[in-house]
């Protein structure tokens, strides 16, 4: 794997750029496909949303000042391009955004990219009664593991603000499953 | 900011390295209650083979096709907005009769918001992108597109509370 900031010089110079871009890809690819995933839930939006992100990321890495990690940066590009995704769909079909997604989980149980267990979608059933911030923290924290530092950079969010928001996540979606239980 | 090693102003402290074993008290609680590790979510065989290539296509093919003009360009400007002026006329001297000027003016609006929001493909990085800092320093904002009423009412709705007061 290449040093990032090896990897960020090449990217902003313009003989080495488009090889560089392929690493890049190569590189973080899966990682940024499954964040988008978490948020917009379906394969062939997932896919768009990515070639979208890429295409940002490649039209904007010579202003990547390297103030933040490469792939903090790239999250966070990623995030607001899978946000205003759902947020352009459920304008046209003139919904709400909880909606739109509301839907996307209702499509869950018959999608063919989905092979969760009735606990796999009963907590992505959970995850999208959170507010929207509190989504991508839970999906990033609890799935991705990435740190408490990497998040406060991809979010522009204090850590103190983050584990709190996080802790009322998990005790949210433990809530939920319980009483959905009971039901 | 209150942390075990500074005495909280309000009074109350958390025991000895309370904060520390907090993430795994709570991955506890979690795999105690049986929340699943994985998704579930899965993407079709030999996707991520093929996807190098697709995404260098679209890359590739969007700087050949996709060259952005830059916002701040002067005659670029000035000629967008003359061919906006004299669209402007057009249209109103068309629907004269028909609609109030106030009703011109809403349309002209409307029209421009829903071909922004659906039709152009910028968004706030490509804006960034193409500002230099002069650029910035001649924006000016109306007053009323931040009225103090419109700012409180979209804290209430959009902020959570608990935003709040982390950031506090």
């Amino acid at each position: 794997m290449v040093e990032e900031h090896t990897l960020v010089s090449a990217l902003q110079s313009e003989d080495q750029k488009e090889a560089a871009f392929r690493e890049l890809v190569s590189q973080y690819k899966e990682r940024l496909y499954w964040h988008i995933r978490k948020i917009v839930l379906d394969h062939d939006d997932t896919d768009d949303v990515l070639q979208n992100t890429f295409v940002k990321v490649f039209r904007n890495i010579d202003s990547f000042k390297g103030d933040s990690k490469l792939y903090t940066w790239m999250y966070r590009i990623a995030t607001n391009e899978a946000i205003t995704f759902i947020n352009k769909r459920a304008k046209r079909a003139q919904i709400t955004s909880e909606e739109a997604k509301e839907n996307a989980i209702k499509k869950l149980e018959s999608d063919v990219y989905f092979e969760g267990s009735a606990i796999q979608l009963k907590l992505q059933q959970a995850i999208n009664t959170l507010p929207e911030r509190q989504q991508l923290i839970f999906n990033m924290k609890y799935f991705d593991d990435i740190t408490y530092e990497e998040l406060s950079e991809v979010l522009d969010t204090s850590v103190g603000g983050l584990k709190s928001s996080y802790h009322i996540a998990v005790k949210k979606i433990t809530a939920y499953i319980k009483t959905d239980e009971t039901i | 900011m209150n942390n075990e090693h500074n005495i909280p102003d309000h009074g109350f402290k958390a025991p000895k390295g309370y904060f520390g074993s907090l993430d795994d008290r709570l991955m506890e609680t979690i795999a105690s209650e049986g929340i699943p590790k994985n998704t579930g979510f899965s993407a079709p065989n030999g996707y991520f083979e093929s996807l190098d290539e697709r995404i260098m296509d679209s890359v590739l093919g969007e700087e050949e096709t996709g060259k952005v003009r830059p916002l701040f360009d002067r005659r670029f400007v000035v000629a967008v907005a003359g061919i906006a002026a004299s669209l402007l006329l057009f249209f109103s001297m068309l629907q004269q009769n028909s609609i109030s000027s106030e009703g011109v003016q809403n349309i002209e609006t409307n029209m421009l918001t829903q071909y922004i929001e659906e039709d152009v493909d910028i968004d706030l990085y490509d804006v960034v992108a193409m500002l230099e800092t002069e650029d910035v320093t001649e924006i000016t904002f109306e007053n009323s597109l931040f009225k103090k009423a419109a700012v409180e009412e979209y804290l209430l709705d959009n902020v959570e509370e608990t935003t709040l007061i982390q950031e506090k």
